[in-house]
């Protein structure tokens, strides 16, 4: 292929342009994507966070195609992979991308396992349809290897998923999506259950993918010193849009960041505070069956000002750091 | 010396496997004052739910004692047992799977009561204690009749809590009560457990693998590694001065959102991972540990290196 040959790093890889998503459930009409924007550029490492149900499973299975059916629909907007629309791509496309060039790992390891497969099979079943031309033994080796990578003794691959712990699950899963070597990686709070030092030799896996073979990843989670640490950009999800954008030593210097950002940062207990409470942002998440005229945030918003409620925000950018809010609009002008 | 409320002596939890046996707590010693929190930290795998588990009963211990202020809980029989319940409680990991999907929230929230006391409370009794243990718990009183599958993730683990409270234990398990959780509801319920220790002197054994929040919520912590306890000291003390190297690895592996501690030495352990199953004598961080002598492959002891500070380490010797 000719992209192949011009491989560089700016190369964009993922693009998500203005995407919007609903579910369509019996009672309501639920908005989980409201004019997302996102780049994915090859070879790098993107953060994405947002509170629960601000839409980062969505847009991972919106990129796959994999939203539910009859329930999800897309209605707007572009995803383009390698330079095709993935929302024209027909469904044998679609089968070829997904597990081979991208790679989901699901944030409930159980949707990707099944309970009456020895672990050790159902890896192996990713080989057998990602490279059919490997013999018996060089798969068995692979397997095995994969497994002791992810701190799993291969000795134990003949037993089930239930007679593992929850943190092992996920472990087994990532597995399955690392064996293969994927493109694009999209994993969903992969490494929550996990203790840090096998966090971290995990995230060490998937960096070495991208050296070995560029592969891209997303990374979602709640961990924001997880992104800080592992990823080079950062996105930050508020009900269905990205509401910052930055590269990693932008966002976490702390000098401008959007106040849901700043929200986030402040509600984590850090290694040498010694405040007796936490301050959690206050308010509830934004209500997903109503669309706010203005930003979504300004009802938990410490510096919501008039214009906030009535008109959405416009980009603020600098050096590739982007934030939607009024607030620097204001400050700027 | 006061007694403990929860103290374990030699407990033993071993499963079954094709393999062999799997010894997921080997040898547990630990010590939960009144009014105090003890976190469990560790790999998970390590048998942090097992352990919680086993001290509850909720799993048969292979061998060893649970003691409940004072008294070896692991010879009550079944009725005993139930009683025991109204002091002692766990909150799950998982706030999906752990709530009765055709239970409707009140219902729920007072199952644990109608369990205890049969039909023994009335009607108005019952609708108190229910209203009350929800309004502390952050529940909004009109989700009594709503299912779990109607909350998000954040009040349903509110649901959990609110089971576990509602009959006022003097002891909780928590298993990773906010990990699922995103940050800001993680702060609440972290503050709302802490208030409600401070309101009724409860006890903690709070288990997760989230070391910020570990040295935000206990007293001491204990590390495990595979079943054993590897280290175990005040919080302070531990952050200051770990000592075994698992510990020192997992402290150096803290993510942090501080720009500055990006460059910081991280020391990762390396080599296999040894299995649980049929383990060898030992230490069971032998294998990775930079510092490995041959003594580390034969006992395995926790000792006091300091007062209140113990480690079970050779090097230390
Ligand atoms: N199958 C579905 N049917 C109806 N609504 C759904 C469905 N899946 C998701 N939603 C809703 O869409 C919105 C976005 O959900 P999504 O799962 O993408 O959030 P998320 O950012 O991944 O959250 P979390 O951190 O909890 O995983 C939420 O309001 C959620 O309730
Ligand atoms: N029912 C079971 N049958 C066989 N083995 C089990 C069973 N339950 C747990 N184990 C094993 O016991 C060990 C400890 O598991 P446990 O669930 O206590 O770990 P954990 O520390 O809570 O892990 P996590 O952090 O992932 O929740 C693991 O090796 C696990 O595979
Ligand atoms: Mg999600
Ligand atoms: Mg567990």
């Amino acid at each position: 292929m000719a992209q192949d040959i011009k491989l560089n790093l700016e190369e964009i890889l993922l693009d998500i342009s203005d995407l919007h998503v609903q579910y369509n459930t019996d009672d309501a009409t639920i908005f989980a994507l409201n004019g997302f924007n996102l780049q994915v550029r090859r070879g790098e490492k993107l953060g994405l966070v947002g509170e629960t149900g601000a839409g980062k499973t969505t847009m991972a299975l919106s990129v796959l195609r994999l939203l539910p059916d009859k329930i999800g629909k897309v209605t707007a907007g572009r995803i383009l992979y390698g330079g095709d629309d993935l929302l024209e791509q027909t469904e044998a496309y679609m089968l070829g991308l997904r597990g081979r060039r991208i790679s989901m790992i699901f944030q409930d390891p159980m949707t990707s396992l099944n309970p009456i497969v020895a672990v050790g099979d159902q890896i192996m079943e990713v080989l057998d349809l990602h490279a059919p031309y490997m013999s018996r033994y060089e798969k068995n080796e692979r397997v095995d290897r994969i497994l002791s990578m992810v701190g799993i003794p291969p000795a134990r691959k003949m037993e089930f998923p239930y007679q593992f712990s929850g943190g092992m699950k996920q472990r087994i899963v990532i597995a399955m999506a690392l064996i293969a070597e994927p493109e694009l990686l999209l994993a969903d709070e992969p490494t929550t259950a996990l203790d840090v030092t096998m966090q971290a030799q995990i995230l060490d896996m998937m960096s070495r993918l991208k050296q070995e073979f560029n592969t891209s990843v997303v990374l979602i989670t709640h961990d924001l010193g997880v992104v800080a640490e592992f990823c080079d950009r950062v996105a930050v999800v508020y009900a269905g849009k990205v509401v910052e954008q930055g590269a990693v030593e932008q966002v976490f210097a702390r000098v401008r960041n959007h106040p849901y950002t700043v929200g986030l940062l402040n509600c984590i207990p850090d290694l040498e505070s010694t405040a007796a409470r936490l301050i959690p942002i206050p308010g509830q998440m934004a209500d997903p069956t109503r669309l706010s005229p203005g930003c979504a945030f300004a009802d938990r918003c410490v510096h919501c000002m008039d214009i906030c409620r009535r008109k959405p925000p416009k980009m603020y950018e600098q050096d590739g750091h982007w934030i939607l809010c009024h607030l620097f609009k204001e400050r700027e002008d | 010396m006061t007694i403990p409320l929860v103290e374990t002596v030699g407990l033993n939890k071993f499963f079954k496997t094709p393999g062999g046996m799997l010894h997921a707590v080997e040898n547990i010693n630990l010590k939960i004052p009144a009014r105090k929190t003890l976190g469990v930290v560790g790999e998970s795998g390590c048998g942090k739910s097992t352990l919680g588990r086993a001290i509850l009963r909720l799993t048969p211990v292979t061998s060893g004692e649970v003691l409940f202020e004072g008294k070896n809980i692991l010879h009550y029989s079944r009725d005993d047992m139930k009683h025991m319940y109204r002091n002692m409680q766990m909150i799950f990991q998982d706030p999906y799977s752990a709530l009765d999907p055709r239970m409707t929230l009140y219902n729920l929230i007072s199952e644990p009561i109608r369990e205890l006391y049969g039909d023994s409370l009335c009607q108005t009794e019952m609708d108190e204690r229910v209203h009350l243990i929800m309004e502390l718990c952050g529940l909004p009183r009109s989700y009594a009749n709503s299912y779990p599958h109607e909350l998000d993730g954040g009040r349903r683990q509110r649901v959990g809590l609110a089971r576990a409270m509602v009959i006022e234990p003097k002891f909780v398990v928590c298993d990773e009560p906010v990990s699922a959780l995103d940050v800001s509801v993680q702060a609440q319920i972290l503050n709302l457990l802490m208030d409600l220790q401070e309101q009724r002197g409860l006890s903690y054994m709070f288990i997760t693998h989230d070391l910020c929040v570990v040295r935000h919520i206990s007293d001491d912590i204990m590390v495990m590694y595979m079943g054993q306890a590897v280290e175990c000291a005040r919080k302070e003390e531990l952050f200051r001065h770990p000592l075994h190297p698992y510990t020192k690895a997992l402290l150096s592996a803290i993510p942090s959102t501080n720009l500055s501690r990006r460059n910081r030495i991280r020391y990762m352990p390396k080599g296999e991972v040894s299995s649980p199953i049929n383990p060898a004598p030992g230490c069971r961080f032998a294998p990775r540990c930079p510092y490995v002598s041959k003594k580390c492959k034969a006992e395995y002891q926790l000792k006091e290196v300091d007062t209140g500070h113990y480690v079970a380490c050779h090097m230390y010797d």
